[in-house]
């Protein structure tokens, strides 16, 4: 049987439990630290928790989040219209901004196709990205979707999409081993990654 | 007790906390296992590649006696099969056959039969197979490795022989009705002799041996029936054999594999 605590400390740590990667020791100990922080660390914690879902949006366009209608990138005139870097979500396209490589705009999928989980198109953006390319402009778009197999998927599937269109389309491959996430790259291997790219479709 | 070994295949897996992945496998001396890899997801991991889905190697796991997931120690690949990368249809292929083989397998308990029909499947695909046949035929066998192999040469229930001609499949007999024994029957499929004769074809030989091509009507009522029958004897949807349908300009029958 496990212990009951009064009701807004279980209510705190039912809601930290829901975090991804928090378990419920780790979120005990969460919510034991915030018992015992001053009033002003905890406050600042809840007003930024607040300020995040009331100040950031997605983009309209691209659907990076965004501070307005449109993304920082979105708004920027000096970036190049030509050529447009597809990736799942957000933390990739930061990941890709920091090597300094991409001058062009972005698209977001906010996730992946999978088979075996039954994720098909209609839960990614691509819609939206078809809508986008036809409406012109663009004349290459690069596929920096995950190399995993959920990645391979959702470029294959956009490459066949998009082939109608007679664009350009390139993925990233080299430099990048097999199986791992774009987050976790660092700059120089995925710099490599984005000036290896090769044709697809 | 402690550290295990064993040739294995890559059936799935999903991202668990910051970078580390749960696994699963299924294994020819330990049946389906789940094991954690730690630091899996990061660029530089140790597994490098060799933990993605339809991989076939040798895996080292420390068995956990109190849980049911494990800790992935070591994978020496043998074979990664890229080639089933190379189209969304392959994959989707692919993925049918190591999820088929994930809803069939059984943890603690290897199975050298279903093991050899997942391997077999795979390297048939990744070689250039037919795919729509190819997954009916290994459908059938998996069927067969079940022990739910369906009665298509005589009535289920009677024993009595069919009458010539279009056949009625009954799912809660598991197998053909004879024109007496099917009135009482609730849910029934038609099956055709065309269809019968590929399903008997499918169950000879090496998986894929078979030459038998069958016209898109037969195909389809093939495909209707082996799905039906897996769907409602394992009691759950195969998300994979549905994925191209709801998806334009994709389709198994369009394209063999290379
Ligand atoms: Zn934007
Ligand atoms: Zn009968």
């Amino acid at each position: 049987m496990a212990i009951r605590y009064a009701s807004p400390l279980n209510r705190l740590v039912d809601v930290l439990m829901r975090l991804p990667g928090v378990g419920a020791k780790t979120a005990q100990r969460l919510a034991f630290y915030l018992l015992k922080a001053s009033r002003e660390e905890a406050m600042k914690l809840a007003e930024a928790i607040v300020e995040v879902k009331e100040k950031i949006r997605m983009c309209e366009r691209c659907h990076n989040i965004a501070e307005e209608e449109q993304c920082v990138i979105c708004q920027d005139p000096t970036r190049d219209g030509s050529m447009m870097c597809v990736v799942e979500e957000a933390n990739d396209l930061l990941a890709i901004e920091r090597t300094g490589t991409f001058k062009g705009q972005y698209h977001v999928l906010q996730g992946t196709l999978s088979p075996i989980d039954g994720r098909g198109p209609d839960q990614i953006t691509a819609k939206e990205l078809l809508e986008r390319l036809r409406s012109g402009g663009v004349k290459e778009v690069i596929l920096a979707t995950n190399p995993n197999v959920e990645g391979e998927a959702t470029a294959l599937y956009l490459a066949r999409l998009i082939a109608p269109l007679g664009l350009r389309v390139t993925r990233i491959a080299l430099g990048l081993p097999v199986g791992g996430d774009l987050e976790y790259a660092d700059e120089v291997t995925l710099g490599r990654a984005l000036d290896g790219r090769r044709e697809m479709g | 007790m402690g550290l295990k070994s064993s040739e294995a295949i890559v059936i799935g897996g999903h991202n668990l906390g910051e970078a580390d992945r749960i696994v699963v496998l299924y294994t020819l001396s330990y049946g389906k296992v789940r094991a954690v890899a730690a630091g899996a997801r990061r660029i530089r991991s140790r597994f490098g590649g060799s933990l993605e889905l339809f991989s076939h190697g040798r895996l080292v796991y420390f068995e956990r006696p109190t849980s049911d997931l494990h800790r992935l120690n070591e994978f020496a690949l043998c074979e990664p099969f890229h080639g089933l990368r190379t189209s969304l249809e392959l994959l989707t292929a692919a993925s049918e056959v190591v999820e088929l083989g994930g809803m069939a397998g059984v943890e603690g308990e290897g199975s050298a039969e279903l093991f050899a029909l997942i391997l077999g499947a795979l390297r048939r695909l990744n070689n250039g197979m037919e795919l729509s046949l190819l997954l009916r035929t290994f459908e059938i066998r998996m069927l067969r490795t079940l022990g739910y192999l369906p009665e298509i040469d005589k009535c289920v229930r009677c024993r009595r022989s069919l009458p010539e001609g279009v056949q009625s499949f009954g799912l809660n007999e598991g197998g053909l009705l004879c024109p007496v024994c099917r009135g009482g029957a609730m849910e029934t499929t038609t099956v055709s002799p065309a269809a019968l004769g590929f399903l008997r074809e499918a169950l000879q030989g090496e998986i894929g041996s078979s030459h038998v091509t069958l016209i898109p009507e037969v195909r389809e009522e093939v495909r209707y029936l082996l799905q039906t029958f897996l769907e409602f004897k394992l009691g759950r949807r195969i998300r994979s054999a549905r994925f191209l349908a709801g998806i334009p300009g994709f389709s198994l029958d369009t394209l063999s594999s290379h």
